[in-house]
């Protein structure tokens, strides 16, 4: 009688430490699964189509065109301020195609020839930084060349 | 023996759970591997690429035909306005193929068509996109950009010279999409010749919708009897894209007096000897008369007046008057009403236009003439204002008989002049 109630609880010990060794298998995968790695790797993706949404939108707003016209960076820190989350570092520079169609030369909006929320060390620090470019043909018949770099606060 | 088996089987189970655990983490790890290696596929920004390059092409198209369009019209030849489009073509592709070197770009661009004709400005290419980087070839991508100008309608008033256009402009939507009016010209953004001769002052009325607009001016010729025909060019740039577009027409203006009567007012009157009530020009005479719209059994009474197609374009007063004179009579009830509703319109080969609607509660009135006169006044919707020729007026008069039964006359001709005053004589 007392043997088979030894026997039991052994049988439940068993069954306890199986059931512990497949939680563990599942946690240890998991935790590899979602890996800092690839939040990264994800962020980027993220970052780069945000970064091509941001110009094709300030291209299709007419913005750029208007902030070169008036020389002002303002406008254009505006518009981005309001195109990206507030946690995200951006750097526009734009540049535009020399008249005699060989070279590129930086526009000067509001004293800088970039537009930009973040100091350039903030983008060397981070580990990840996206970037995209497109070109630009304006109303006046000019051409231009528009480079956005992007990184997320506290990606070091 | 039995103790041992047992002891054995508790074992298994901790090896069986041992190798499930091992089965399930190399499974779960699998197809990690796998989901990340698409993520890695889907990182290359193909579709962004691709967009950012065409969608340019579409800009740089824009500005191209802006520059040839506007050359053109200014009186420069077709192949040197063009010329300058290619040139700004030309350098586009250059820029970009420069831009996007390390991508392994190529672009093909194909012939560029131009179309600078009435009602029309337009240009149409092809570009044919590789980027090696990216695996992809040859995609071949057909854009344009389009500017539509209709002159819909042109009235004229040979006595004030005064002229009175109407017309319509569009452009291609942006992507592909659907033609879309443009809302937002202003005057000056128009240019009007009459016989080559720039008509210097002209009012652009407000939009209208769908595109439409209305212009006025008066003519810088003189309508006289040598004058049989006036050609009218309309040149349109667009605010947004300042893409020039031109659209022309000619117009008869020969002075035929037999066919100009004063349709100002419009009168009810009998049809020669039918009993039908019409619309006139001309008063119904010296007589008084009346008619009685017909009804069917449990229905309201109705009637449909119509006029004859109008014999040359008309312009509507901003608002018009109709004054009829009506009568209830033969009731059965003590104290009945008649709701009367009054509906005027046109309607030509292009559709039927409401002026407007309203209605009139005409009382029983005992014995003596039936003089009462009702008024009702429409403003005329600015976009139907113009009346073409050729188009005929309707008054649709339906009768509700409210507490009882009995009969609507309607008088017209003598001291009751049923009648619409459509515009003022100058």
């Amino acid at each position: 009688m007392m043997d088979c109630s030894r026997l039991g609880q052994v049988r439940i010990i068993e069954a306890v430490i199986a059931a512990i060794l497949i939680f563990i298998a599942f946690t240890a995968a998991f935790s590899m699964l979602f890996s800092s790695e690839k939040f990264f790797k994800q962020e980027t993706v993220d970052l780069n189509r945000l970064a091509y949404n941001v110009l094709h939108r300030l291209a299709e707003s007419g913005v750029i065109e208007t902030a070169i016209n008036e020389g002002q960076s303002a406008v254009l820190a505006n518009a981005l301020q309001s195109l990206l989350p507030q946690n995200v570092y951006y750097n526009l520079t734009i540049y535009e195609r020399d008249s005699s169609g060989q070279g590129w030369i930086p526009v000067n909006l509001g004293g800088k020839p970039y537009v930009s929320n973040a100091s350039g060390e903030v983008f060397e620090r981070s580990s990840e930084v996206a970037s995209a470019s497109i070109t630009y043909t304006s109303k006046n018949g000019k051409i231009y060349y528009l480079s956005l770099i992007l990184t997320r606060a506290g990606l070091t | 023996m039995n103790r041992f088996r047992n002891d054995r089987r508790g074992q298994f189970v901790i090896l069986v759970a041992v190798i499930i655990a091992a089965f399930m983490f190399s499974l779960i790890l699998s197809i990690s591997q796998i989901s990340t290696r698409r993520q890695e596929v889907s990182y290359e920004p193909v579709d962004e690429t691709v967009l950012a390059i065409t969608s340019d092409f579409e800009r740089c198209l824009t500005r191209a035909l802006a520059i040839v369009s506007q050359k053109y019209f200014e009186g420069v030849s077709y192949e040197n306005a063009k010329d300058k489009g290619e040139e700004l073509i030309e350098n586009w592709v250059s820029s970009v193929l420069e831009s996007y070197g390390g991508f392994g770009l190529n672009i093909e661009k194909g012939q560029t068509s131009w179309f600078l004709d009435n009602g029309i400005s337009q240009v149409f290419s092809q570009l044919s996109v590789s980027i090696e980087k990216y695996g992809l070839r040859r995609l071949s991508v057909s854009l344009g950009k389009c500017v539509m100008l209709n002159i819909i309608n042109v009235a004229i008033d040979r006595d004030s010279s005064n002229i009175r256009i109407e017309f319509q402009i569009f452009q291609s939507g942006k992507e592909g999409r659907r033609n879309e009016p443009i809302p937002n010209l202003t005057e000056n953004s128009l240019r009007i010749k009459v016989n080559d001769t720039v008509v210097e002052n002209f009012t652009l009325r407000p939009y209208i919708g769908r595109g439409r607009y209305i212009v006025e001016f008066t003519s810088p010729i003189e309508f006289d009897d040598e004058v049989t025909a006036i050609t009218i060019v309309i040149i349109a740039v667009t605010p947004e894209d300042n893409i020039a577009v031109s659209a022309r027409c000619d117009v008869h203006v020969s002075f035929e007096p037999e066919i100009y009567h004063d349709w100002s007012t419009l009168y009810l009157a009998k049809y020669e000897t039918k009993r039908v009530i019409i619309l006139s020009p001309e008063p119904n005479g010296g007589k008084d008369e009346f008619g009685t719209p017909p009804r069917s059994h449990g229905q309201s009474e109705r009637v449909e007046i119509r006029s004859e197609g109008t014999p040359f374009n008309i312009i509507l007063d901003p608002e018009i008057n109709i004054t009829l004179f009506m009568e209830a009579s033969k009731n059965k009830g003590k104290n009945f009403t008649i709701l009367v509703t009054v509906t005027f319109g046109y309607y030509n080969n292009t559709g039927y236009y409401l002026i407007g609607t309203g209605s009139i509660e005409v009382g029983k009135q005992r014995g003596g003439a039936p003089n009462l006169s009702y008024n009702l006044t429409f403003s005329v919707p600015e976009d139907i204002r113009t009346v073409p020729k050729g188009s005929i007026f309707e008054l649709v008069i339906e009768a509700y008989f409210l507490g009882g039964e009995g009969t609507l006359k309607i008088y017209f001709g003598g001291d009751t002049p049923s009648r619409i005053k459509i515009y003022s004589k100058l």
